[in-house]
């Protein structure tokens, strides 16, 4: 009856529902390809994974013999976690998650980089095992923690250098001191747009004086933790009096100037830093590096105190701390994890064996030193919980 | 005033032509400033479209199908969108699942049986102002209600959270581009089917949603299009910037770490210029050739079926 009363109605009988049938059809096409497109995936990542172990079966063996790798095979390890934490971080952990997958193809590790806060929230809120930061867990942090019951090991990563970097046509300024770092870029250099503008200030300690040109300020915002670590280490030593000048002879201020150019992303940094001849700006060493490789920016000499020892940051200066500004890099591994949730351990395992710690130079980050390393093994080995380092 | 009489004749003279162009000077002007509008619209699509295909030339053509096949990696030769792929196919049939039958299912209530009262007033003015909502704040409803509440559904940041919060994204847009297609069907049309003694069923089923159907079907598409795009809701939802597979069980495919190709352009685009400078370009390639794809798909159904209906 329905039918009948159908083909009175419709000129197009029979075809009444092609219209939805084409939507349908619309769906099931995407959803074949997707699947299709997912094992082409899978297959791929077999096929690259199994290339890249041939490619390296010299830094595999090298990974059986390196310290603390498990003696039974991975190969049948099932597991999924997060890696979080800071943006810093990420390029190591990624590259060594991405050789993992090569020894443990059942493990399945995703690592993001929201920031070492972020990565620590998460962390003690026990939404992922393990957490990368750019600094060592703050206090209050450690306190949340504490409070959530969780129990965290903290080892030490790699360095990372934080490079004072220019235009490579700037000639005008070879090494610059923390105080003139103050001078320039702390809150009481705001408003400035020259460089002499800074004579003011260096002048009543005796510093350095600048050429009368124009100033262009880049760098990382305040989400940041490259942007952290510089106020940290260059305004605050000026400020405690670490420089060579007397903190009670004048008021000194804390923060960093806000009236500068400020990106989350290091790139946009950089274009910065290029398209201004007289620019001044700082970002972490393994972008600095590559683009000063470019020959497209130039990293400046930095000392502690005025006249002091000017270093230009290298591999070999940033590892003997030479190089003033630098920083440790940081992963908490959450204890419970480590003991129970499968992969967890694993992948630390790899993560402090010899080819693993491959991708922290790979990546253009500072190798720990030998005692350093030594350190971190032995707290990873022992599985010791609560704060390391000083 | 005599120069535009009410009854003006039918063909007027060469002489009055020429008089009324050059008169019009103001008429100039503005069709000057529309050629003006259109070539500057046209200029930037193609300016987009150029600097993408020149930036990310290198990239598609020394490895295209690496680049199409492999997943996301640290190393620049063998970084891949794949993962963006498969999230972006798996988005766009979640929103086509989801948001196409609700939201066609709202524009037909709406229209068809809604009694035009205060409510239905106030649910349609809701809808439109929904349509204007950023992205970003889906995106944190989503990353409340999906990745969190529902947790247990869901497996928290997993391509399933991504794609409900895109299908609520595009639902607005499908209600009102549906409704629209549904009040564009001439009247005539189901009134002479209810005078034929149609029940209100039978007239939406063979006449209004036929004949409405080619508007749907645009509207459905093109919002697939938005919901492919879109990078901001997702980065709240969680989208892994990296992630490696495992061993996966068919549930882990939809509720383990996903990406999507505007991720993809994101993540790459953060990356050190020197050797990742093609990169974002030629994701940004991918996914335009992904929606135009689908656009494609739109204008060839909706053709054959207004050819079909012979309208």
């Amino acid at each position: 009856m329905a039918s009948e009363a159908d083909g009175n109605l419709d000129p197009t009988t029979g075809d009444r529902f092609q219209c939805m049938a084409k939507l349908l059809a619309l769906v099931a096409v995407f959803a074949a390809v997707s699947l299709v497109v997912n094992a082409v995936g899978g297959e791929d990542v077999a096929a690259d994974s199994s290339s890249s172990a041939s490619d390296s079966s010299a830094d595999a063996d090298s990974a059986d013999a390196g310290v603390g790798t498990p003696d039974q095979s991975l190969d049948t390890v099932e597991g999924q976690f997060l890696v979080s934490g800071s943006s810093t971080v990420f390029p190591i952990v990624q590259r060594q998650a991405e050789q993992f997958e090569s020894l443990a193809p059942g493990i399945a590790i995703a690592v993001e980089g929201p920031g070492s806060g972020d990565g620590a929230k998460k962390f003690c809120a026990g939404e992922v095992p393990i957490a990368n930061a750019s600094r060592s867990f703050k206090d209050e942090e450690i306190a949340i923690c504490e409070e959530a019951g969780i129990e965290f090991i903290e080892i030490r990563r790699a360095i990372d250098g934080i490079s004072v970097i220019t235009s490579p046509e700037n000639d005008a300024i070879a090494c610059l001191s923390f105080n003139d770092l103050y001078a320039l870029l702390s809150e009481e250099a705001t408003q400035t747009d020259t460089w002499s503008a800074a004579n003011e200030l260096t002048g009543t300690w005796g510093g350095q004086e600048f050429a009368d040109i124009p100033l262009d300020v880049f760098g990382p915002g305040e989400e940041s933790g490259t942007f952290d670590s510089f106020a940290e280490i260059v305004i605050e030593s000026v400020v405690k009096g670490k420089t060579g000048l007397d903190p009670e002879s004048r008021e000194f201020s804390e923060g960093i100037r806000p009236d500068y150019t400020s990106s989350p992303d290091d790139n946009v940094v950089m274009e910065g830093i290029e398209a201004s001849q007289y620019s001044l700006g700082w970002v972490g060493y393994a972008y600095a590096q590559e683009s000063e490789a470019a020959g497209r920016a130039k990293l400046l000499a930095v000392s502690v105190e005025d006249g002091g020892n000017c270093v230009i940051p290298t591999a070999e200066s940033i590892a003997s701390a030479d190089f003033p500004i630098a920083r440790f890099l940081y992963t908490y591994i959450n204890a419970d994890a480590a003991q129970n949730q499968p992969g967890v351990a694993d992948f630390v395992d790899y993560m402090m064996s010899d080819v693993g710690l491959e991708s922290v130079s790979a990546v253009g980050y500072i190798d720990l030193p030998a005692e350093g390393q030594a350190k971190a093994q032995s707290i990873w080995a022992d599985r010791l919980t609560g704060r390391q380092y000083e | 005033m005599s120069v535009k009489p009410a009854g003006r004749p039918d063909k007027p003279t060469l002489g009055s032509l020429q008089r009324s162009r050059s008169a019009d000077v103001r008429g100039q002007v503005f069709l000057g400033l529309l050629l003006l509008a259109v070539t500057l619209a046209i200029g930037m699509v193609f300016a987009v479209l150029l600097s993408v295909i020149a930036d990310g030339a290198d990239v598609l053509s020394s490895r295209l199908w690496g680049f199409l096949s492999n997943p996301s990696s640290s190393d620049p030769v063998k970084a891949g969108v794949v993962q963006g792929i498969r999230g972006s196919l798996l988005i766009a049939a979640i929103v086509s699942v989801v948001a196409f039958p609700i939201g066609i299912g709202a524009a037909v209530y709406l229209e068809e049986y809604a009694d035009g009262g205060p409510v239905t007033r106030t649910v349609e003015i809701a809808v439109r102002n929904l349509a204007g909502v950023p992205s970003i704040v889906y995106g944190l409803f989503g990353l409340a209600v999906f990745v969190n509440t529902l947790r247990g559904i869901t497996g928290g940041s997993s391509v399933i959270s991504g794609g409900l919060t895109l299908s609520l994204l595009v639902l607005p847009i499908v209600i009102i581009t549906a409704s629209e297609a549904i009040r564009a069907v001439p009247s005539s049309l189901s009134d002479g089917a209810y005078g034929l003694g149609a029940t209100q069923w039978e007239v939406i089923r063979t006449q209004t949603l036929p004949s409405a159907m080619p508007g749907i079907l645009t509207g459905s598409v093109l919002s697939i299009a938005r919901a492919l795009g879109e990078a901001a809701p997702l980065l709240v939802v969680g989208a892994a910037a990296f992630y490696t597979t495992g061993f996966q069980g068919f549930l882990d495919q939809f509720q383990g770490a996903f990406t999507a190709l505007p991720m993809n352009v994101a993540n790459f685009a953060k990356l050190p210029a020197d050797q990742w400078a093609g990169h974002a370009a030629a994701a940004s390639v991918v996914v335009l050739v992904v929606v135009f794809f689908i656009n494609l798909v739109a204008i060839v159904a909706r053709a054959r079926i207004t050819k079909r209906l012979g309208r």
